[in-house]
C-alpha cells in the first residue's frame, strides 16, 4: 500500500520534462469529478498474483492480456495460412485427355519422398513420420486429413475456414478493440479505469473461453468447420454436405461466446467514453483513436447480436432439426436468409476491423509530423459516415447470390459512396504531413505503410463494388487481395505501429528499434510480394477457396505465381517471429523508457510510467484539442492537452 | 495487368471489360498521384534541424473539393454501370425469345445439363412438373453430365438450380457468374457472339481462345489434314487427340485451322464442399452443323 502510493506520486522522473509542463501537478482544478475519484481510487492496494495478472480488473492489464491473446492467435492463424499456401504451390496436375497427369503428389518436405513411395525405405524426416503413422494400429489424425502428405479437400477447406475465422474474430478484433481499446480509452480520456471493471474482466475471460472452444474444434472427429468463415447455408447446415459434425457446432458456439465478449466490452467502452471523460475533455477534444473506438463499440453493440441470432438459428438447424436455412425438408427455410443476416453483421464487421487502424494512424501521423491533424472534424465526420454507410452496403457481398438485381444497383451506389469518406481520410493524412517535420520512427513507418496500403485496398474495392465488373471477379483472388490489403495492409500495420508506439507506456521500456526496423521492412516487402500478385490472379479470374488451381485450364499460366506467393507468405510468416521475440524480450530487457518519449500531447502520456493502478495521481483537466503541435509563438513544439492556459498565443482549440 | 484477363466471347462481356479498363485507369491515376504526393511530402518535409512544422489545422475549401470530386467520379461510374448490370442480370431486360433454353442442375460436385428436346419443354413425357423435384425419367430431354452444348452466335437462356448446396455457375470467358440455390430457379442468359468463326491462319494461343475440335490443314500439300480435339498447346506445338490417340503437331507446319467446336470451362465459383476445386464442367460451343450432328447423336442413343 505504502509503496504504491509513493510510486504514483513520484512521476516527475521524466528527464525530458518541459518546464511549462511541470505545473500541471500543482493545478487544483478538478471541479466535481476529482474528489470522489480520488477517494475511491487513490488507495489502491497491492494485489496478489492472481488478481494482478490473471483475473485482473485493471484495464491496462486486461488490455495487455488481450494483446498477448491476439498475438498467440495470430501465429495460429498464420500457421494455418502457410499450410494451405504450401498446398497451392504444389497442386495436383490433372490428366489431359488420353494422358496421365502428375496426380496427387505428396507435398515437399512434409510429404513422403519419391524414394519412399518406390522402395518403402524411409529416407527423410517426413518418411519416417509417415512410416510410423501408416504402421500404427489406430488411424492418426494426420492420416485422415493429409495421408502421406497429400492434402485432402476436406482438410484444405478446414484450413482456410479456420484461418479467416481466427484472424477476424480472434486476432484483429481482440488486438484492435480489446487491447488498444482497453489500454487507451481510460488513459486517453483521463479517468482511472473502465466504467465496469468486472464486466471488463468478464469480456476477456469469455474471449478466452471462446478461443478454447474454437481450438478444441480441431480435435473432434470429423474435423473443424470447413464451410468457409462465411458459413454459407445449406453447406453449413447439414453435416452430410461437409462431413463435419461437432467441429461446425463448436465453431458456431465459439463465435456466440465471442459475440457476448464483444457485447460486454462494447457496452463498457460506450459507457466509459460518454460518462467518464476528464474535466474539459469535450467530444471534439477526444483523440481520433478514441473516436474510432467509440464508433466501433457502437458498431459491435449493434452488429454482433445479428450474427449471434444467425448462429443460434444455425445451431437449431444443425442440432434440433429446424429448417431456418435448410431446404432439404419441407421446412420452408431459405439459404439467402443466412447470407442477409451474416453480411448485415459482416459488413459493419469490416469497418470494426479498419476504423481503429485509421484511429491509430491518425494518432501517429500528427505526432511524428509535429503538426495538428489536418481537418480534425472532417476526420470525425468521415468515420461516422463510414460507420453509417457500413449498415447499408451488405448486399454487395451478394451480387451474384440471386438477390433481386434491382437491389444490386442500390448496393453498388452506397458501396461506391464509401469511397468519399475514405478519400477524405486519406487526403487528410496527406494534408497532415504537408509542411510538417516528419520523423521516420518505426511507428511512423508503420503509419505511412498503413496509409499507402489502405489506398491500394480502398481502390481495389471500387472494382468489386461495380456490379458488372463484380460478375467477373466475384469469388476470385481479387477479393482475397482486397481483404488482405485492408486487414493486413491496413489493420495489422496499424497494430504493429501502435504496439511499438505505446509499448513504452504499457511496459515502461522501449522495443529494440533495430529489430523493429528490420521487422518493418521485411514485413512490408513480403506483404506486398504475397498479396499484390493476388490482384493479378484475380484479373486472371482465379477462383478462391480451391485447393487445386490446376483443376482448370485457364489457370495453367499461374503456377509460377502461386509458388512465388507461397514463398513470400512463408517469409512474411517467419518475419513475424522477429516481432514476437522483440516484444517479449523487450518486456524484460528493453531500454527503460521515460514518461513521454515521443513528446505526445494526449493524456495517456501524463500518467507516470509504468502506469499504476488508478492511472493518474490526480485526474488531469483538459484545456485544448489533442493535436497542438508546432503552435506558432510557443517555444516547445507541443502543448499537452492537460497544460493550463498561460499565454494568449495558445488560446482556443 | 489487364492482359491477364481471359478472352471474352459474350456480347455483354465486352461492356464488362470496358468498365474494368475504365476503373483500372481511374484507380491507376489516383494511386500514382496519391503515392507521388506522399513520397514528395515524405522527402520534402522530412525533419531537419531548426525547421519547424507549419501549424495548419485544415482547409474547408480543400475538404469540399476532394469530397465533391470523389462523389462525382463514383456517381459517374455508377451511372455507367446500371444499364450493363441490368442487361446481364435482370430477366426483364434480357434479350427475349432465346434460341435455346437449357436447364442446369448443380449437385455436389457435378453439373447436370438438360436440353428440352424436340418438344421444347422439360420432362414432358414423365407427366410430372419438375420445377423443384428430381425426375429420373427425362422424356425426350437430352441429358449430359458436365457438358453444356450450345450453337455458336445464338442466345441461350439457362435455368439454374441446385439440388443440394449453393453452387455458382461461372464461365470466365463469358464474364458470367450466377449462384445456384437449392430452392428456386434463376434465369441467366448469354450469347457467344464474340467468337470468331472464320478459319484461323495464325496458330497462336488458340487454346486460350477456346478452339477445340477442328480440322488442321498443312502448308505441305502432301500431309493429310488432321481432324481432332486440340487438348494442349505449348509455344510451338499442339497436342491433338484423334480418336483417343495423341498426336504432336508443330505449329509452324500448320496452314489453317477450321474450328467446329470451341470449349470453355464451367468451374463452380461458390464453396460447395471438399470437391469444390474439381467441380468443373465444360461449355461446348458448336457451329450449327456440328450442333445439329450432336443433337442427332444424342437422340439416337
Amino acid at each position: 500500500m505504502q509503496e504504491n502510493d509513493n510510486k504514483s506520486h513520484e512521476h516527475d522522473n521524466d528527464a525530458n520534462h518541459d518546464a511549462e509542463h511541470e505545473d500541471h501537478d500543482a493545478v487544483e482544478h478538478a471541479p466535481e469529478h476529482n474528489g470522489d475519484h480520488d477517494d475511491a481510487h487513490a488507495h489502491h492496494h497491492e494485489e496478489g498474483f492472481l488478481r494482478k495478472y490473471i483475473f485482473s480488473l485493471d484495464h491496462k492489464m486486461i488490455g495487455k492480456q488481450f494483446l498477448i491473446y491476439g498475438l498467440i492467435m495470430l501465429f495460429l492463424g498464420g500457421g494455418l495460412a502457410m499450410l494451405f499456401r504450401w498446398q497451392l504451390a504444389y497442386p495436383d496436375i490433372p490428366a489431359l485427355e488420353g494422358q496421365e497427369g502428375r496426380g496427387a503428389k505428396p507435398l515437399p518436405l512434409i510429404g513422403v519422398s519419391d524414394e519412399y513411395q518406390e522402395t518403402g525405405e524411409p529416407k527423410t524426416w517426413a518418411d519416417r513420420y509417415w512410416n510410423n503413422v501408416f504402421e500404427s494400429e489406430k488411424t492418426e489424425w494426420s492420416e485422415q486429413y493429409i495421408p502421406g502428405g497429400v492434402m485432402t479437400g476436406e482438410f484444405y477447406n478446414m484450413l482456410f475456414t479456420m484461418h479467416a475465422t481466427i484472424m477476424v474474430f480472434f486476432v484483429v478484433v481482440p488486438i484492435l478493440v480489446g487491447a488498444f481499446g482497453n489500454f487507451l480509452i481510460p488513459l486517453m480520456i483521463g479517468t482511472r479505469d473502465m466504467a465496469f471493471p468486472v464486466l471488463n474482466m468478464l469480456s476477456f475471460w469469455l474471449a478466452v473461453l471462446a478461443a478454447v472452444v474454437m481450438v478444441s474444434g480441431f480435435f473432434v472427429p470429423g474435423g473443424h468447420a470447413s464451410a468457409g468463415w462465411t458459413g454459407y447455408a445449406p453447406l453449413s447446415v447439414d453435416p452430410a454436405f461437409t462431413g463435419v459434425g461437432w467441429g461446425l457446432n463448436l465453431w458456431a458456439i465459439s463465435l456466440l461466446i465471442q459475440g457476448f465478449s464483444s457485447l460486454v466490452g462494447s457496452i463498457n467502452y460506450i459507457t466509459t467514453i460518454i460518462n467518464m471523460r476528464a474535466p474539459g475533455m469535450t467530444f471534439f477534444r477526444l483523440p481520433l483513436v478514441i473516436w474510432a473506438l467509440f464508433i466501433v463499440a457502437i458498431l459491435l453493440l449493434l452488429a454482433f447480436p445479428v450474427l449471434s441470432s444467425a448462429l443460434a438459428l444455425l445451431i437449431f438447424d444443425r442440432l434440433a432439426g429446424t429448417t431456418f436455412f435448410s431446404t432439404t425438408s419441407e421446412g420452408g427455410g431459405d439459404p439467402l436468409l443466412w447470407q442477409h443476416l451474416f453480411w448485415f453483421f459482416g459488413h459493419p464487421e469490416v469497418y470494426i476491423l479498419i476504423l481503429p487502424g485509421m484511429g491509430i494512424a491518425s494518432e501517429l501521423i500528427p505526432v511524428f509530423s509535429r503538426k495538428p491533424i489536418f481537418g480534425y472534424r472532417s476526420m470525425v465526420y468521415a468515420m461516422i459516415a463510414i460507420a453509417f454507410l457500413g449498415w447499408i452496403v451488405w448486399g454487395h457481398h451478394m451480387f451474384q447470390s440471386g438477390m433481386q438485381p434491382g437491389l444490386g444497383a442500390f448496393f453498388m451506389t452506397t458501396t461506391m459512396l464509401i469511397a468519399v469518406p475514405s478519400a477524405i481520410k486519406t487526403f487528410n493524412w496527406l494534408g497532415t504531413m504537408y509542411r510538417g517535420s516528419i520523423r521516420f520512427t518505426t511507428p511512423m513507418l508503420h503509419a505511412i505503410a498503413f496509409v499507402s496500403m489502405f489506398v491500394i485496398g480502398g481502390l481495389s474495392g471500387i472494382y468489386m463494388a461495380n456490379t458488372p465488373v463484380d460478375v467477373a471477379i466475384h469469388d476470385t483472388y481479387f477479393i482475397v487481395a482486397h481483404i488482405h490489403y485492408v486487414v493486413f495492409g491496413g489493420s495489422l500495420f496499424a497494430i504493429f505501429g501502435g504496439i511499438i508506439f505505446w509499448f513504452p507506456k504499457m511496459y515502461g521500456r522501449y522495443m529494440n528499434d533495430t529489430l523493429c526496423k528490420i521487422h518493418f521492412w521485411l514485413t512490408f516487402i513480403a506483404f506486398n510480394c504475397t498479396f499484390f500478385p493476388m490482384h493479378i490472379l484475380g484479373v486472371g479470374l482465379h477462383r478462391r477457396r480451391i485447393d487445386n488451381p490446376m483443376a482448370t485450364e485457364h489457370l495453367y499460366g499461374f503456377e509460377g505465381m502461386n509458388i512465388f506467393i507461397t514463398m513470400s507468405a512463408f517469409t512474411l510468416g517467419f518475419v513475424q517471429l522477429i516481432l514476437a521475440f522483440n516484444f517479449f524480450w523487450s518486456i524484460y530487457k528493453g531500454k527503460v523508457a521515460e514518461k513521454n518519449p515521443w513528446h505526445v500531447t494526449t493524456l495517456e502520456w501524463e500518467a507516470p510510467t509504468p502506469v499504476p493502478h488508478g492511472n493518474f495521481a490526480q485526474i488531469p483537466t483538459v484545456y485544448r484539442g489533442p493535436y497542438e503541435y508546432s503552435v506558432p509563438g510557443e517555444e516547445s513544439d507541443w502543448i499537452p492537452q492537460a497544460q493550463p492556459e498561460h499565454s494568449p498565443a495558445s488560446a482556443g482549440d | 495487368m489487364l492482359r491477364w484477363l481471359p478472352i471474352n466471347i459474350s456480347s455483354f462481356g465486352e461492356g464488362v471489360d470496358n468498365l474494368f479498363t475504365l476503373i483500372y485507369w481511374i484507380t491507376f491515376v489516383v494511386f500514382v498521384l496519391v503515392m507521388a504526393t506522399l513520397v514528395f511530402f515524405l522527402i520534402n518535409y522530412r525533419h531537419r534541424e531548426g525547421v519547424r512544422a507549419t501549424y495548419i489545422e485544415g482547409s474547408t475549401k480543400l475538404e469540399i473539393i476532394w469530397t465533391a470530386a470523389t462523389t462525382i467520379i463514383v456517381f459517374g461510374l455508377a451511372m455507367l454501370s446500371f444499364p450493363q448490370w441490368n442487361n446481364i442480370k435482370s430477366p426483364s431486360e434480357f434479350p427475349q425469345n432465346p434460341d435455346l433454353v437449357v436447364q442446369v442442375r448443380a449437385k455436389q460436385f457435378n453439373w447436370k445439363m438438360i436440353h428440352p428436346g424436340n418438344d421444347g419443354e422439360f420432362n414432358t413425357e414423365s407427366g410430372r412438373d419438375n420445377e423443384l423435384g428430381t425426375v429420373d425419367d427425362p422424356g425426350d430431354d437430352l441429358k449430359k453430365l458436365d457438358q453444356l452444348h450450345v450453337p455458336v452466335h445464338k442466345t441461350v437462356h439457362v435455368r439454374l438450380i441446385s439440388e443440394d448446396v449453393i453452387h455458382s455457375f461461372f464461365v470466365p470467358q463469358l464474364r458470367l457468374k450466377q449462384d445456384a440455390l437449392p430452392n428456386r430457379f434463376f434465369d441467366v442468359w448469354f450469347d457467344t457472339n464474340k467468337i470468331d468463326v472464320n478459319p484461323i491462319k495464325n496458330i497462336e494461343n488458340i487454346r486460350s481462345k477456346g478452339c477445340y475440335t477442328g480440322t488442321l490443314t498443312f502448308s505441305d500439300a502432301n500431309t493429310p489434314a488432321v481432324t481432332g480435339n486440340i487438348v494442349f498447346e505449348t509455344d510451338d506445338e499442339l497436342i491433338v487427340s484423334v480418336d483417343g490417340e495423341l498426336n504432336t503437331i508443330k505449329k509452324a507446319d500448320v496452314e489453317q485451322l477450321d474450328v467446329t467446336v470451341w470449349r470453355y470451362e464451367i468451374p463452380c465459383a461458390e464453396l460447395c464442399g471438399f470437391g469444390h476445386s474439381t467441380m468443373v464442367g465444360h461449355l461446348y460451343v458448336h457451329t450449327q452443323e456440328s450442333y445439329d450432328a450432336w443433337v442427332a447423336e444424342m437422340q439416337s442413343e
